[in-house]
């Protein structure tokens, strides 16, 4: 361990002069945050508040209490995503560059002389669910690893976050393990596979359907842990006493759920935190406390060789530091990290790279410009203007019968209205409807709702057709879109317009080289195959007719 | 049938279901103390197997020591002879082991043989059987505490003696086994 007083002293004359030259940027990544808050805050506050403000209003106006905040919300929701989501990014990721780079990598330098420390790099995803401990399903983060010997002992740490998706309809991601993990090479020879769970720990943690439970002959150690092995006898090669005083120990100290895994001649072991490490502060300066924090977690790789004894190499298996050159030893640093490290990251720079993962993925290459087997989508690349009819499919008929069903029925409920609500003034605004067929005798009983359930649906199926787009042609000078109901077509100049993007099921055309975040439907909701289809050609006709 | 007739069938019926299933029971428990005594016992032979090559791998350098790796190279003999006792080997196991520690502890004074490479692999792989002896020592006792536990607790232990189950001795590491090796790698 590194003493306290030399990580005061480093903060002192190094990191603390540093930390103010990050000031700047860490002011601006916190006003974007609060921006956006306020814009969003503000009115989802007064909208949880409606029945409070609604009291204060002269009687007859209490809607507006509902109806501004909620419009309010979507309003702040499209403003933060416009105004504060770019730059904030930009600021955040300058200054979390800046931060790995000029503070992190400090501390570690003292606590690490041995080992070597790349924020960008991670503990790869085979790796880490090579034991089994968790369930594997679900997104995989890692980043800020630490590769190196400790005595005589290769190992790599890093901070990992693996979520796993669960099945079925109401699918959701949990968390099963977010914090650090370490990756030894293990002093024994092993042949099965040893897991060691803490108990008391989080519902789903993994699949031990194929190994068994073993109860161990250390009462302290059975009542924080539960052991699974393929193999008893192994499991207790592993687990001597003396080894299971040890994890006890390494419990204790770092007071965070411990897993461990043995197999392979390796050892993992996750001590989850439940949130991301080595991260520098928004709210406040980071503090010579967060340092010590942080200085303990890069402590803890060679707290654990010495804990779990690693270094004590009295059996026939041999130093094996193959860990250490598995797959990108260190991965080149793109154009984008580069920049954040120096914090000259700027808001084109993001918004290119944004833009450029977005046309070259090979979600959308040329090989996905085959027509799908069944489309009513036609696309005419005849003449210099490539045009794109989207037809109508049958789901777009059923869109417009479902409607003018929905708007039947309003109109059936609201000639009751009146009636019903005991306010016969209403009668001359509704006397014009003429008796509904099949509609007046469903809504008879219950007009209110009726009324109430059949506006939002026919408002919603209007919404869906009426600015359906339909029709989309690609010159040299201008890409045009017709959509709906309009008899012309909105006309998208070149440049700027001309980059084509996909999102899955919607074809969207947006600008070349400037920052923006709404970009303009050019299709409506495709099938995938036929969305990737239409997106290959429309960015084969773009790239064909540039000037 | 007389009513009598089939409730004394029935309780007969389950009665013998308790058995079965007490026995069944009993004996899953024996094999599993079994297994666990066979994977000593196969850890042990690889200890035996060692005895030789580390005889011819000291005789060169420790020359006061003939009689101790003469004693070990009989012990070693006596142990794989046929028919011998599995209780009886593991006597002979224990002498061996307590000799090769000795021979490990007075290694020290010799500088040469601290050196070789071959007397350092074999100490290392003494060190690793002698490691996974304890394992596979712990395991049996495992397996034996549950076994007693299993015969001896209610009901079972009204039917354990009738069907021929008897307590079963634990493992116990004999006085110089507790001494720690002052063996390095």
């Amino acid at each position: 361990m590194v003493p306290a007083a030399q990580i005061d002293a480093l903060y002192e004359s190094t990191l603390k002069p540093r930390l103010e030259s990050l000031e700047g940027l860490r002011r601006d990544v916190r006003g974007y945050l609060v921006k956006a808050g306020l814009v969003v805050g503000v009115p989802a506050v007064l909208l949880w508040a409606n029945d409070l403000v609604a009291l204060a209003l002269p009687d007859g106006w209490g809607w507006l209490a509902l109806a501004v905040p909620f419009v309010g919300v979507f309003v702040g929701v499209v403003v933060a995503a416009v105004r504060y989501l770019l730059p904030g990014t930009t600021a955040f990721a300058n200054y979390r560059g800046r931060f790995k780079h000029e503070v992190a990598t400090e501390v570690f330098k003292i606590v690490c002389p041995t080992a070597a420390y790349a924020p960008t790099a991670g503990i790869a995803e085979e790796v880490f669910d090579e034991p089994g401990l968790f369930r594997a399903r679900g997104g995989y983060l890692s980043d800020d690893r630490v590769r190196g010997t400790i005595g005589r002992t290769p190992f790599e740490a890093a901070d990992v976050s693996r979520s796993y998706r669960t099945s079925g309809k109401n699918s959701t991601n949990i968390v099963v393990f977010r914090g650090l993990f370490f990756h030894l090479d293990f002093n024994k020879r092993l042949s099965g596979t040893t897991l060691v769970d803490p108990i008391g720990g989080r519902a789903v943690i993994g699949d031990r359907t194929d190994l068994t439970e073993i109860a161990l002959e250390h009462p302290a150690f059975a009542e924080r842990f539960r052991v699974w092995s393929s193999d008893e006898v192994e499991a207790r090669y592993i687990l001597t006493p003396a080894m299971m005083e040890r994890i006890l120990a390494l419990a204790t100290r770092s007071n965070k759920p411990l897993h461990l895994a043995f197999k392979n001649h390796r050892a993992y072991l996750g001590v989850h935190y439940g949130r991301a490490l080595f991260e520098p502060g928004i709210r406040d300066t980071t503090s010579a406390a967060a340092i010590h924090e942080m200085a303990a977690q890069f402590g803890l790789a060679e707290g654990i060789v010495e804990e779990l004894d690693l270094n004590t190499r009295i059996w026939t298996k041999d130093v094996d530091d193959s860990l250490l050159r598995v797959a990108d030893p260190e991965p080149p640093l793109s154009d984008l990290d580069r920049a954040a490290f120096a914090g000259t990251l700027t808001m084109e720079k993001m918004w290119a790279t944004a833009v450029q993962s977005l046309t070259d993925g090979e979600k959308d290459s040329d090989a996905a410009a085959t027509r799908p087997a069944s489309t009513s989508i036609a696309i005419d690349r005849s003449g210099p203007i490539t045009t794109v009819r989207y037809g109508g499919t049958v789901g777009f008929l059923i869109i417009v019968t479902l409607w003018a069903a929905a708007v039947a029925v309003a109109l059936a409920a609201a000639r009751l209205l009146p009636a019903h609500l005991q306010q016969p003034q209403l009668t001359p605004m509704v006397s014009w409807v003429p008796d509904v067929p099949y509609a007046s005798p469903l809504v008879a009983t219950e007009p209110l709702v009726w009324f109430l359930v059949s506006t939002v649906v026919s408002g919603v199926l209007l919404l869906m057709w009426a600015f359906r787009t339909h029709r989309v042609e690609i010159g040299p000078d201008a890409i045009r879109i017709w959509r709906g109901l309009r008899p012309l077509p909105r006309v998208y100049r070149r440049p700027p317009y001309g980059l084509v993007s996909r999102a899955n099921s919607v074809v969207y055309l947006g600008k070349l080289d400037t920052v923006s975040l709404i970009n303009a439907a050019a299709s409506p909701a495709l099938r995938d195959d036929e969305a990737a289809w239409v997106a290959a050609e429309m960015r084969r006709a773009v790239r064909e007719t540039a000037r | 049938m007389s009513p009598v007739v089939l409730v004394s069938g029935a309780v007969v019926f389950v009665l013998s279901m308790v058995v079965i299933s007490l026995y069944n029971r009993l004996v899953r428990s024996r094999n599993g103390v079994e297994n666990a005594f066979a994977s000593i016992d196969v850890q042990l032979k690889q200890r035996c197997d060692l005895v030789p090559k580390l005889v011819d791998a000291m005789r060169a350098y420790m020359t006061h020591e003939r009689g101790t790796l003469d004693e070990l190279t009989r012990l070693r003999e006596r142990a794989g002879a046929p028919g011998v006792s599995p209780d009886e080997r593991v006597a002979l196991d224990q002498q061996m082991s307590g000799l090769m520690r000795g021979l490990m502890a007075r290694a020290e004074a010799y500088p040469d043989l601290k050196a070789s490479d071959t007397v350092t692999m074999l100490q290392r792989s003494l060190n690793e059987v002698e490691a996974q002896i304890a394992a596979a020592r712990r395991t049996y006792n495992a397996a034996v505490t549950g076994f007693n536990t299993a015969i001896e607790v209610f009901p079972a232990n009204l039917l354990s003696g009738l069907l021929g189950f008897s307590r079963k001795a634990l493992f116990e590491a004999t006085g110089d086994e507790r001494v720690v090796p002052a063996i390095r790698a």
